[in-house]
C-alpha cells in the first residue's frame, strides 16, 4: 500500500476531528463560570455532552471524570479502525495505556485494603471495568484478599510476570511505587515494539512525538521527587522512562543534581518557551510544579503541531491525534476539579 | 429582491446627555450598521474617546450566558426573546442579576450534595450487586465475617420480627438483606453488605438477634438469585436520585417567569450596550457613523432629530462620494431584502458568500435554478410527497423548539424540493417508481426502460440533451447577470474583456450555435469557416487587449501578456466546455433515480414471481425509502453544486459585506 492509500483516509478523518476540538480559550471560559454547575453545563452541545448529563443524573464529579475517560478511551479505540499492520499495532499500543492505569487504580485500591489496611472501596465504582483487553477482571484484583490471589487474578496476562516479580518488594517497601513503574516502562516498551515495526518515516516521527511526551513524564517525576521526596539518587535516576526525545540520561542526571531543577529544565527549553519568568517569579512549589507540567505540555503541543505542518501521510497524524485528544480531556478534567475546589480562574489557565 | 438594497452613509454628532435616549431609538428602529470612527477616519479618531461600556457589557453578557446554562442543565427550552420597553430595560443592576444568580446556584449546589451523596450508595450497592454473581460462581473464595474480600455475605436466621427490624436499620448502609425461605419458625436470609461498613453491620445483626450459619456451596446458587432485594434498593435509590434531579428542575422552573423577565430586560440592555460601545465621545459630545437602507433614511433621520429635540448633527453620504473618499477600506454592506419564502435560498447563497454592494442578489434566480434542477433529478410524485411531509414535519418541530433554526431553515426548503417533485413527477408520469397516471410530458421511466417515449424525447440521448440546453440557458443567464453586475459597478474593461463578460460570452454563443449546427447535420459538417472566424477567432484575439488595459502603467510585457492571454483561452474554451457538459449529470441523476426504481420492481417480482406477497411489499417499501433518501440527498447537493460552481461562477461576487444592523429583531 501507498503511504496515501494508509494514511490518507486517517489523516483526513483526524484533522476533522482535531479541527472541533475544544481550544485553550473555551476550556478559561469554562474555567470562568461561577460554579461546578455552570462550567459542567458548559459541556453541553460538544462531543462531551454525556458527561454533563451524568453530572445532572448524579451530582458526583468522579462519575464526570469516569465518562470523560471512557469517552477519550472510546475515542482513542476507534483509531484503530482506520488503520491497518504496523500503524494499527501502534494504536493498538497507545490504547493500552487505558488498560495499565485501570490495573494501576485497582492495584492501588487492593494495596489500600490488604497492605496499607485502609479501605478506599468507595473508589471501586469509578474503576472502568471495560478496558481489560488481557483478560484480567478489575473485580478479581481488588477483591484478591492476599498477594497469591492477586497473582493468580492476573495470571496468564502480561502482567502476571510483572507483578511476580514486584509483588515481594511491595509488600517489604509497603510501596507499589517499583510494580506501577514496572508496569509504566511495560507500556512504553510495548509502544517501542510498535515503533520499530514501522517503515522509517513513520518510525522516527512516532519516535520524536512520543519522545517528547517521556520527556515530560521524566522532568516532571524527577522534580517532583527533588522538591517533595528526596529519594535516593540511584533509585531516582533508575526510575526513569527511557526513549525521551531532548533529554537523555545525562542531562536529566544534571538537572536532579542542580540545586534548582526547575530552573535548569527551563533552561534548556527557553529557546521554545516565553513563560520562564512566570516559573521564577513563583515560590509555591506545588504552583512552580504547575507551572513546569503547563510548560511542558506546550512544548510538546508545540511538537504536535510541527508535525501536523508537515508531511501528512505518515503516522504522526495518528500519535498527534492521541496525545491532542488525552490533552483536551485532561485539560477538562483540570477545570472542573478547579471549579469545584474553587480555585480562581485566573490560577487555572496556568494550569492548562 | 433584484439588487442589494442602496444604502446611505450616516454620520451623526449628539449632546452626551442624549446618548442613552439615541442609542435607545438607534436599538428601536434597528437599521444602522455601525462603523467604527478608526475604520473611517484612522488618523483623526484619536483625539476622541472609546465608549466607557466595557466593564457593564461584560457584566450583562455573563448574567445572560449564566441563565442560558441555567436553563439548559434544567433541560427548559431557550427563552425566546420578546420585544421589551428600553426603559424598562434600562432600570435593570445586572450585578443583583448576578447575586441571585449566585443564590440560585447555591441552592442548586445542596441538591447537588444529595444528589452525590445518594449516587454513592448506589454506587455501593451496585457494587454489592456486581459481586453476588461472583460469589455464586465461586470465582471468588466465599467469605463470612471473617473474610477479606470487599463483599461480607452472611447466612443466618432470625425471628420474624427480628428480620423487619434488620430491614429498617440496613436502610442505613450500603447492604441488603435476602429472605431465603423459612426454617421452623425463623426466617433464613442472607445479608450481603461492604466490608468497610462490618462493625457497624454486626451490631445490627447482634440486635436483631441472627443466629449465624456456615455457608455451604449449595447456598451460594442461592445467593445468586436472591438479589431481589438488593436490586428493589438500587431501584429506591435511583427514585430518589430521579427526585432530586426533578427538584433541581422545579428550582429553576420555580425562578423561570422572573428569569425570563430578567433575560428579556438583559438582552436589551445588552444590545443598548452594545450600540453605545460602538460611539466615540469628548468631553460633551457622542459620534457614531454607519449604514442606512435608503429607504429607511428617513423615519431614522427623523427619529434622531426628535429625540434630542433637534440638537444634533446628521450628516447623509451616498456610496459613491465614501467610495471616494479617503477611506478606501470602507464598503457598503450588502442588504438581501427577500420575501419570507425566499429565506431558504438566500441561505444558499448566504452559504456561498456575501454579493458585492451593488450586484444582483441571485436569491430568485437561484430559487429558480435549483428547484429546476432538483426536480429533473428527482421526478416522482410520491416521493416529492414525502419529502413535503418529512420537510413539514421538521417545520413544526423547529417551531416548537426541537430543531434549529438552520435545521428549520433546511425543512422549508425540504418541503419546496418535494413539492417541485411533485410536479415534475406529474409531468413525468412517476408515482413512487409506478405509472399511476399518464405523464403530462413524457413517460421518464418508460425512456429509460426502453419502452416508452414518444415526440419529442424517446431516448436516453433527448434527455440528456435537455439538460444540455438547460444548462447552456443557466450559464447564459449567469453571463447577462454578470453584464449587469459590471455595468452597475462601473467595471468596464472586465465587462468586454473578461472571460465571463462580453467577448466571452460571444465566444461561448457562437461556440453553442457551432456545436447544435455540427450536431443537426448528424456530426458530419462544422459551420462555415467565416461566421466561425468572426464570432470565435475575432473575439479571442480581442481578448488579448485585456491585458495591456489591465496593466496599464506597469512596463510593456507582451511575452507575459502573451502567456497569460493563452491561458485565459485555454480557460475559456474548456471552462465553458466543461460548465456545460457538466449538466448531464442533471440527467445522471434522473436516470439513476428510474434505474433504482425499477431495479426494486425487479427484486421485488423476484421475489414473488407469482403476484405480490408480504416480502415483494416489504423490498418495494424499503427500495423506495432508500431512493428517497439517497437520491433526494444526491439531487440537493448536486444542485446545489451546479448552483455555485456553474451558474455563481458566471457572476456572483461573493466579496460583500453582510448588513447587520444591532436590533431588537429575533430574525
Amino acid at each position: 500500500m501507498t503511504r496515501v492509500a494508509t494514511y490518507g483516509f486517517v489523516n483526513a478523518k483526524l484533522r476533522a476531528r482535531i479541527s472541533m476540538m475544544l481550544p485553550r480559550d473555551w476550556m478559561l471560559q469554562m474555567a470562568d463560570a461561577h460554579s461546578l454547575t455552570e462550567a459542567v453545563a458548559k459541556l453541553n452541545g460538544t462531543p462531551y455532552e454525556s458527561a454533563s448529563v451524568t453530572y445532572q443524573k448524579t451530582g458526583d464529579l468522579k462519575l464526570v471524570e469516569a465518562e470523560l475517560l471512557r469517552l477519550e478511551r472510546d475515542d482513542v479505540l476507534g483509531v484503530q479502525r482506520f488503520l491497518a499492520g504496523a500503524p494499527a499495532a501502534l494504536a493498538e499500543a497507545l490504547f493500552r495505556r487505558y488498560e495499565i492505569e485501570t490495573l494501576k487504580n485497582a492495584l492501588r485500591v487492593w494495596f489500600a485494603r490488604t497492605v496499607a489496611g485502609r479501605p478506599s472501596d468507595d473508589v471501586v465504582a469509578y474503576l472502568d471495568h471495560d478496558t481489560t483487553r488481557s483478560g484480567f477482571s478489575v473485580d478479581a484484583i481488588v477483591n484478591a484478599p492476599d498477594m497469591d490471589s492477586l497473582l493468580l487474578a492476573l495470571s496468564g496476562t502480561p502482567y502476571g510476570a510483572i507483578a511476580a516479580a514486584e509483588l515481594p518488594e511491595v509488600a517489604q517497601r509497603e510501596s507499589l511505587f517499583r510494580l506501577e513503574l514496572a508496569l509504566d516502562r511495560r507500556h512504553y516498551a510495548e509502544l517501542r515494539v510498535a515503533i520499530e515495526a514501522l517503515d522509517a518515516q513513520d518510525s522516527a516521527v512516532a519516535k520524536r512525538l512520543l519522545g517528547i511526551h517521556i520527556d515530560l513524564l521524566n522532568l516532571l517525576w524527577v522534580v517532583r521527587v527533588k522538591e517533595f521526596y528526596q529519594l535516593p539518587e540511584q533509585e531516582v535516576l533508575g526510575s526513569l522512562l527511557s526513549g525521551g526525545a531532548a533529554f537523555n540520561e545525562r542531562v536529566i542526571e544534571s538537572i536532579y543534581r542542580s540545586d534548582a531543577p526547575l530552573e535548569s529544565i527551563v533552561g534548556v527549553l527557553s529557546d521554545r518557551y516565553t513563560g520562564a519568568e512566570t516559573l521564577a517569579g513563583e515560590s509555591d512549589d506545588i504552583r512552580r510544579l504547575a507551572l513546569l507540567a503547563a510548560m511542558l505540555q506546550e512544548v510538546l503541543m508545540h511538537e504536535i503541531h510541527r508535525v501536523m505542518g508537515g508531511y501528512p501521510f505518515n503516522v504522526g497524524i495518528v500519535v498527534a491525534y492521541v496525545l491532542l485528544r488525552q490533552n483536551e480531556v485532561r485539560m477538562i478534567t483540570t477545570v472542573l476539579n478547579a471549579r469545584h475546589y474553587g480555585i480562581a480562574p485566573d490560577a487555572v489557565g496556568s494550569m492548562l | 429582491m433584484i439588487f442589494t438594497s442602496p444604502m446611505s452613509y450616516l454620520v451623526a454628532v449628539v449632546l452626551k446627555e442624549d446618548s442613552d435616549t439615541v442609542a435607545a431609538e438607534l436599538l428601536a428602529q434597528g437599521v444602522l450598521h455601525f462603523v467604527k470612527i478608526e475604520e473611517l477616519d484612522p488618523s483623526g479618531a484619536g483625539s476622541l474617546l472609546p465608549a466607557d461600556v466595557g466593564g457593564e457589557l461584560a457584566v450583562v453578557k455573563e448574567a445572560r450566558r449564566r441563565i442560558n446554562a441555567l436553563l439548559e442543565v434544567s433541560e427548559i427550552p431557550a427563552i425566546v426573546p420578546v420585544p421589551v420597553d428600553t426603559a424598562d430595560a434600562s432600570g435593570l443592576d445586572p450585578n443583583s442579576v448576578n447575586n441571585k444568580l449566585d443564590s440560585l446556584v447555591r441552592e442548586m449546589e445542596v441538591i447537588r450534595g444529595r444528589q452525590k451523596k445518594v449516587q454513592q450508595d448506589i454506587n455501593r450497592l451496585e457494587e454489592v450487586a456486581r459481586q453476588l454473581p461472583l460469589v455464586s460462581s465461586g470465582a471468588l473464595q466465599l467469605a463470612g465475617s471473617g473474610g477479606s474480600h470487599f463483599l461480607a455475605v452472611r447466612m443466618g436466621t432470625l425471628s420474624p420480627d427480628g428480620y423487619d427490624r434488620l430491614q429498617g436499620e440496613l436502610g442505613r448502609y450500603p447492604a441488603v438483606a435476602s429472605r431465603i425461605g423459612m426454617q421452623d419458625d425463623r426466617v433464613i436470609v442472607m445479608v450481603a453488605s461492604m466490608k468497610r461498613h462490618d462493625s457497624e453491620i454486626l451490631s445490627i445483626l447482634q440486635g436483631a438477634e441472627f443466629r449465624e450459619q456456615e455457608i455451604s456451596g449449595r447456598d451460594a446458587d442461592r445467593i445468586a438469585t436472591s438479589g431481589t432485594e438488593l436490586q428493589d434498593k438500587i431501584g429506591e435509590l435511583k427514585r430518589q436520585q430521579h427526585e432530586h434531579q426533578t427538584h433541581l428542575t422545579e428550582t429553576i422552573r420555580n425562578q423561570l417567569p422572573t428569569l425570563s423577565d430578567q433575560w428579556q430586560k438583559l438582552r436589551v440592555r445588552e444590545l443598548l450596550l452594545t450600540i453605545r460601545s460602538q460611539f466615540s465621545r469628548t468631553t460633551h459630545a457622542v459620534l457614531f457613523t454607519g449604514w442606512v437602507p435608503s429607504a429607511r433614511r428617513t423615519a431614522l433621520d427623523e427619529g434622531l432629530r426628535r429625540k434630542t429635540s433637534g440638537k444634533c448633527h446628521i450628516e447623509w453620504h451616498g456610496v459613491r462620494e465614501m467610495e471616494d473618499s479617503d477611506s478606501p477600506g470602507l464598503q457598503a454592506p450588502s442588504e438581501l431584502r427577500n420575501p419570507g419564502f425566499l429565506r431558504p435560498f438566500q441561505m444558499l447563497v448566504s452559504n456561498f458568500g456575501t454579493p458585492a454592494y451593488g450586484t444582483v442578489d441571485p436569491t430568485l434566480l437561484v430559487a429558480v435554478a435549483y428547484l429546476l434542477m432538483f426536480g429533473l433529478m428527482f421526478g416522482d410524485a410520491g416521493h416529492g410527497l414525502i419529502l413535503a411531509l418529512v420537510g413539514t414535519i421538521g417545520v413544526i418541530l423547529g417551531k416548537r423548539g426541537k430543531l434549529s433554526p438552520g435545521m428549520t431553515m433546511l425543512s422549508r426548503l425540504v418541503i419546496w424540493c418535494g413539492g417541485t417533485a411533485v410536479v415534475t413527477g406529474m409531468l413525468f408520469g412517476s408515482y413512487f417508481g409506478m405509472a399511476l397516471l399518464p405523464p403530462l410530458w413524457f413517460d421518464y421511466h418508460g425512456i429509460v426502460a426502453g419502452d416508452g417515449g414518444a415526440g419529442m424525447f424517446d431516448s436516453i440521448f433527448d434527455i440528456l440533451t435537455l439538460t444540455i440546453f438547460f444548462g447552456v440557458a443557466v450559464i447564459g443567464v449567469g453571463l447577462i447577470l454578470n453584464w449587469i453586475n459590471l455595468i452597475r459597478t462601473r467595471r468596464w474593461v472586465p465587462l468586454i474583456f473578461d472571460k465571463a463578460g462580453i467577448l466571452g460570452g460571444i465566444i461561448y454563443g457562437m461556440g453553442i450555435w457551432a456545436a447544435a449546427s455540427f450536431a443537426a447535420s448528424g456530426f458530419r459538417t462544422l459551420p462555415a469557416g467565416r461566421p466561425l472566424l468572426l464570432g470565435i477567432g475575432l473575439p479571442a484575439l480581442l481578448l488579448f487587449a485585456k491585458f495591456p488595459l489591465s496593466h496599464r502603467g506597469e512596463g510593456v510585457r507582451i511575452g507575459w501578456w502573451v502567456m497569460e492571454w493563452l491561458i485565459e483561452l485555454l480557460e475559456v474554451f474548456s471552462g465553458y466546455l466543461a460548465n456545460t457538459l457538466s449538466f448531464m449529470r442533471v440527467a445522471g441523476l434522473g436516470i439513476a433515480h428510474v434505474t433504482l426504481m425499477i431495479a426494486f420492481f425487479q427484486i421485488a417480482e423476484m421475489a414473488s414471481p407469482n403476484g405480490q406477497n408480504l416480502v415483494s411489499i416489504v423490498i418495494l417499501i424499503l427500495g423506495n425509502v432508500l431512493v428517497i433518501g439517497l437520491e433526494g440527498l444526491s439531487a440537493g447537493i448536486q444542485s446545489l453544486r451546479l448552483n455555485y460552481y456553474e451558474f455563481f461562477s458566471k457572476y456572483f461576487n461573493p466579496t460583500g459585506t453582510n448588513y447587520k444592523p444591532i436590533s431588537l429583531d429575533v430574525s
